[in-house]
């Protein structure tokens, strides 16, 4: 999924910098993404309380993912669907991405199509303020995105569901960890 | 293959003329037929070679890595050979699962994409190179694509690097600045035009003209089409939805006309690639369906929109390739999710297309066209 930006950077080696090594967790939680649309799907976090299995949920959050329904478009399509492991997480991502973002593995669609580099995320700078167009959210139209699952983020009406779904991650059943490291199952698409 | 006729994409097509202050585009749903007899569009699917010319493969054309970014197989000038990529599976997937259910570790190696040449005069496949896919290939022979170190492994980018064959026999010389993940488009001339995957699949259209002289002609954009003469690109932009699109030339990479999608009231939030330039006339495929837009008066304007019918939306109209002429496309109609896939072959001035072939999403069934400017034949 896309920032929306024309800025053309170079990640590589410095994402080394960014990561904090911990060893590959198993969730205790993990996030939901029902697949309805491009512009107005839903993601929900939910967990599981020690020795209870009854399952929680945290409220709702409007999501996007692409801005067409053919998961094999690759660069347009929304994410394919399945369980996903994480591949990391950082509060202040500062490559073409910025801010929150939760990095995915890659995913097959139905005919083999490998979707990659997809991440959780929304628009907004590294030390989460806003710079319009590329980084604020400032519009519905900014839940579109290259496949990448993008919650909305505070500044110009809508509300910090980045911020919040952040929370939710750390607190009920999630980790506590910030870099590159892998979580097993952290993320359930479906339609 | 068998004939298929796609009742799901029957459809009586029904226009209306519609258009902006500037463009009255005709807007049209597409009928479809089914064909009784093999059309001028070149196809590949499971392996085999349909349409105009028919052969068997080495393995099912596909490029996982790029989808249809680039085509799965490019017929050479004169049409005698055909470059295609093909992927193996090193461990057999299940995408319903996630990457640790089934005991995949960071680092397994999990498929291999290969680059082939097939001969149709002696039926005969080679392998061009390993661990290489997305051929772009010139009139002249040469063929450049993208050449990975290693398979494909889990939790890892797939970068390599671009390089460039002045023939099939020639040793191959590394074109781009750095590895990173790449996907050969098509030439403009001497010049390559690739795309550089970055961050949420955000798509950079690269220009390069030679070893390490690597540019970046639009940025968060696609290639929609080469100009015959090889000096201009159509590009569409994504930066913002709606997009736009715009004619860029590729030596320096001027942006000329430029087109807001949103202007024109047809719903169109993007186009893609895949797409032909013929004439004055860019088939480009786009959310709502095909839009044929006319670039000869020094502006671009949308002339037509094909919209999808039945269980194909214009979405899933895709890779359409002009044949011989600005009258007639070779379409990829993607019937969604577990309902195959169509190739169909369109009369632009009725809107009504004869369904060739369908298939399972698995076979890959895809148009074989060469996006590179200029042709040297009349393919």
């Amino acid at each position: 999924m896309n920032p929306r930006t024309r800025l053309s950077l170079v990640i590589g080696a410095a994402l080394a910098a960014l990561a904090i090594a911990v060893a590959p967790a198993s969730a205790h939680g993990h996030f939901e993404f029902h697949r309805t649309s491009n512009l107005n799907s839903t993601l929900v976090w939910v967990y599981y309380p020690s020795a209870n299995p009854t399952a929680y949920y945290s409220p709702t959050w409007r999501a996007g993912s692409g801005d067409s329904t053919n998961c094999s478009y690759v660069g347009h399509g929304w994410l394919p669907n399945g369980w996903y492991d994480v591949w990391g997480h950082w509060d202040h991502y500062d490559f073409t991405i910025k801010g929150i973002a939760t990095y995915l593995q890659d995913k097959r669609c139905g005919d083999g199509t490998l979707r990659t580099q997809l991440f959780i995320h929304t628009k907004e700078l590294a030390d989460w303020g806003n710079s319009c167009e590329a980084y604020c959210f400032d519009q519905s139209t900014d839940y579109y995105s290259n496949g990448c699952i993008k919650l909305s983020h505070s500044g110009y009406g809508f509300p910090d569901d980045i911020q919040t779904a952040h929370w939710w991650w750390h607190n009920r059943g999630g980790f506590s960890f910030h870099g590159s490291s892998t979580v097993n199952d952290a993320l359930y698409v479906h339609s | 293959m068998a004939v298929v006729a796609v009742a799901a994409l029957m459809a009586v097509g029904a226009t209306q003329s519609i258009g902006s202050a500037s463009t009255h585009p005709d807007v049209r749903a597409l009928e479809v037929r089914g064909a009784d007899r093999s059309g001028k569009g070149l196809f590949v699917a499971a392996g085999r070679v349909e349409g105009r010319r028919t052969a068997a493969l080495a393995g099912t054309a596909s490029l996982p890595l790029a989808g249809w970014m680039a085509p799965v197989a490019v017929p050479t000038t004169g049409g005698d050979q055909l470059v295609y990529s093909t992927w193996k599976e090193l461990r057999r997937e299940d995408p319903e699962l996630s990457w640790s259910k089934q005991g995949i570790h960071p680092g397994d190696a999990l498929g291999t994409p290969t680059l082939w040449v097939h001969d149709f005069g002696s039926g005969r496949d080679e392998v061009v190179d390993t661990n290489s896919y997305s051929a772009a290939v010139r009139s002249d022979g040469a063929i450049a694509y993208v050449r990975g170190a290693a398979p494909y492994r889990a939790f890892r980018n797939y970068t390599g690097d671009l390089v460039v064959r002045a023939s099939l026999s020639a040793p191959p010389v590394v074109w781009s600045a750095a590895p990173a993940e790449y996907v050969a488009a098509a030439w403009a001339g001497d010049t390559l035009l690739a795309y550089r995957i970055g961050e949420g699949e955000q798509l950079d259209v690269l220009a390069l003209d030679g070893p390490g002289e690597q540019r970046v002609l639009m940025a968060d954009a696609n290639l929609v089409a080469v100009s015959p003469d090889g000096t201009r690109a159509f590009l569409a932009n994504e930066a913002d939805v709606p997009g736009s699109v715009s004619v860029v030339d590729v030596a320096d990479g001027t942006i000329g006309e430029t087109l807001d999608l949103g202007s024109l009231d047809q719903g169109l939030l993007w186009a893609a690639y895949g797409g032909s330039w013929s004439g004055d006339l860019v088939a480009a495929p786009t959310n709502a369906g095909i839009a044929v837009f006319d670039v000869g008066s020094g502006t671009i304007s949308l002339r037509e929109l094909l919209k999808g019918s039945g269980d194909t939306s214009g979405e899933d109209l895709v890779e359409p390739q002009f044949t011989g002429d600005t009258d007639h496309i070779v379409v990829r109609g993607d019937g969604g999710s577990g309902k195959g896939t169509t190739a169909l072959e369109c009369e632009l001035a009725t809107a009504t297309c004869l369904a060739q072939e369908t298939e399972p999403g698995s076979a890959w069934l895809h148009p074989a066209y060469n996006p590179s400017r200029p042709k040297g034949d009349d393919s």
